[in-house]
């Protein structure tokens, strides 16, 4: 069977209308419609079984690990697409160990550790739940002693360490202040910048580190 | 049930795809050939249900043989290649997915059937042997019924099967024990609940009806008094009907085990199919 063939199978069974080639289109595979499937790339196949979950506009969308085998491109036109997608009023659903394309994309996140659920929320909420919700990163001339103890003393100070020069602390957004101020007490500042916290820290957060 | 059909519609026309086909097709064509060539080399001993009766006795073997190889891959080779996630991924039911594929092969081998009965018919009239209609339109009921029997058994092991190796493997045993240990399989049994040893005395009458439970068995019982002058030629693979003609060899009682059959290996498989984690 062609690509094309694919997709109008999937139309028919779902007894629904709508153009194979412009759902062939929308993935990004138009120029291969007339070849059989069996001969497509990972990556292709890969956008053909989207365009046959798309067929019919359906209310909800489950993609399970929908961009691997993708290229970058075939990445941002997947990303484009589940926009797309949730824009309509469809629910999409998917799993993801790219945890750029979470975020991106995202309303709501769930964190899977060892089969348990362990947190759903939206990213900020998880954020905010998980308390180590950011870093600050303080570049000295030279870090006096005493002051890594004065700051893991702090309000919402979750971890302090210091690398060349550089003194790095995971707190929560409203203690940040405090740590530059310390900081500025305390030698010569030379750089500050802060961070949210990124998808990534949160699962560790949340899946206890570990292996 | 238009998504069953829908499946069974994408099995008939993918086969046209597959290399197997092609061969069993020349088998069926060569079956016709063959049987018309011989039927219309002697048309005086010719009858009007000679071409009839010998392609079903062909195709007693050579269809069911073809059945099998034809249909003990279509759900498990789906499964392992993937297929069968993206056909439940879209509204189709594993029900669906099972039935469809077995009426679908079903249709396929009973049109491959057809085709050798006519190319045979065909010949043997070019050649100067009388054809008649009744006897061939008789034969492609009975074949087809009796496919039906082979593609359920084929789908259904197909269907409760995890891996191809292993479908194949029982596909085959249980087309090589129907056909051809059957009959030995109650001397067995007798024989080892002897001691191991032969057993002496008459046969028991369970072991006379074993005979008969066998389907090729049943479908000439169904069929004899029906079409007496082509039912015989299931004989080859079945046990003859006693005299006294006990009870389970009469038409209703072959009718249904026949029936039994045809719907309860396809019924099995997809049963052992629903629970499995695919």
């Amino acid at each position: 069977m062609t690509g094309r063939t694919h997709v109008e199978f999937a139309l028919e069974a779902k007894g629904a209308g709508g153009d194979p080639d412009a759902l062939l289109e929308r993935v990004g595979i138009t120029g291969a419609a007339d070849r059989r499937a069996v001969d497509y790339s990972k990556g292709m196949k890969q956008r053909l079984m989207l365009a046959m979950a798309l067929a019919g506009d359906p209310e909800l969308l489950i993609l399970d690990e929908p961009t691997t085998g993708l290229d970058p491109n075939g990445a941002r036109t997947m990303r484009k697409i589940v926009q797309e997608e949730a824009d309509r009023g469809a629910t999409v659903f998917f799993s993801s160990h790219i945890l750029e394309q979470v975020e991106a994309v995202c309303d709501r996140v769930g964190i899977l550790n060892q089969g348990h659920l362990a947190a759903v929320d939206t990213i900020d909420g998880l954020r905010e739940a998980a308390g180590a919700t950011g870093q600050v990163r303080v570049t000295m001339d030279a870090v006096p002693d005493g002051l890594i103890e004065t700051i893991e003393g702090l309000d919402g100070v979750n971890s302090v360490s210091i690398t060349d020069g550089t003194l790095v602390a995971g707190c929560e957004n409203p203690a940040k202040g405090a740590v530059v101020h310390h900081c500025y007490e305390a030698g010569t500042v030379e750089d500050v910048e802060t961070s949210e916290a990124s998808l990534e820290d949160l699962f560790v957060s949340y899946t206890g580190g570990g292996a | 049930m238009n998504r069953l059909l829908q499946i069974a519609r994408k099995d008939f026309r993918d086969a046209a795809r597959d290399r197997e086909l092609y061969v069993a097709g020349a088998l069926f064509l060569l079956l016709g050939l063959a049987i018309g060539y011989i039927v219309g080399g002697s048309p005086e001993q010719a009858d009007g249900a000679s071409v009839a009766f010998g392609s079903l006795a062909g195709l007693t073997f050579i269809g069911t043989l073809a059945a099998v190889a034809l249909s003990q891959n279509q759900i498990v080779g789906k499964r392992s290649s993937g297929e069968l996630r993206v056909l439940l991924s879209l509204p189709f039911s594993r029900r669906d997915v099972v039935y469809g594929s077995f009426f679908g092969r079903w249709a396929l081998l009973a049109t491959m059937s057809i085709v050798t009965l006519v190319v045979a018919a065909g010949l043997a009239f070019l050649r100067g042997a009388p054809v008649g209609v009744a006897p061939l339109l008789g034969a492609i009921v009975l074949a087809s019924v009796l496919l039906g029997v082979f593609v359920s058994l084929a789908v259904g092991l197909s269907a409760g099967s995890e891996n191809t190796a292993r479908a194949a493997a029982g596909s085959f045993g249980i087309f090589i024990v129907v056909l051809f240990l059957w009959g030995q399989l109650p001397g067995i049994v007798r024989y080892v609940l002897n001691g191991f040893s032969s057993p002496t005395g008459a046969t028991p009458s369970w072991a006379k009806a074993w005979g008969h439970l066998q389907p090729i068995a049943a479908l000439r019982n169904l069929s004899v008094d029906v079409f007496p002058d082509i039912a015989p030629a299931l004989s080859a693979f079945a046990n003859s009907i006693p005299e006294s003609q006990p009870v389970y060899t009469e038409p209703w009682f072959g009718a249904l085990v026949v029936l039994a059959w045809v719907v309860l290996p396809v019924t099995a498989g997809y049963l052992k199919l629903r629970g499995a984690d695919l």
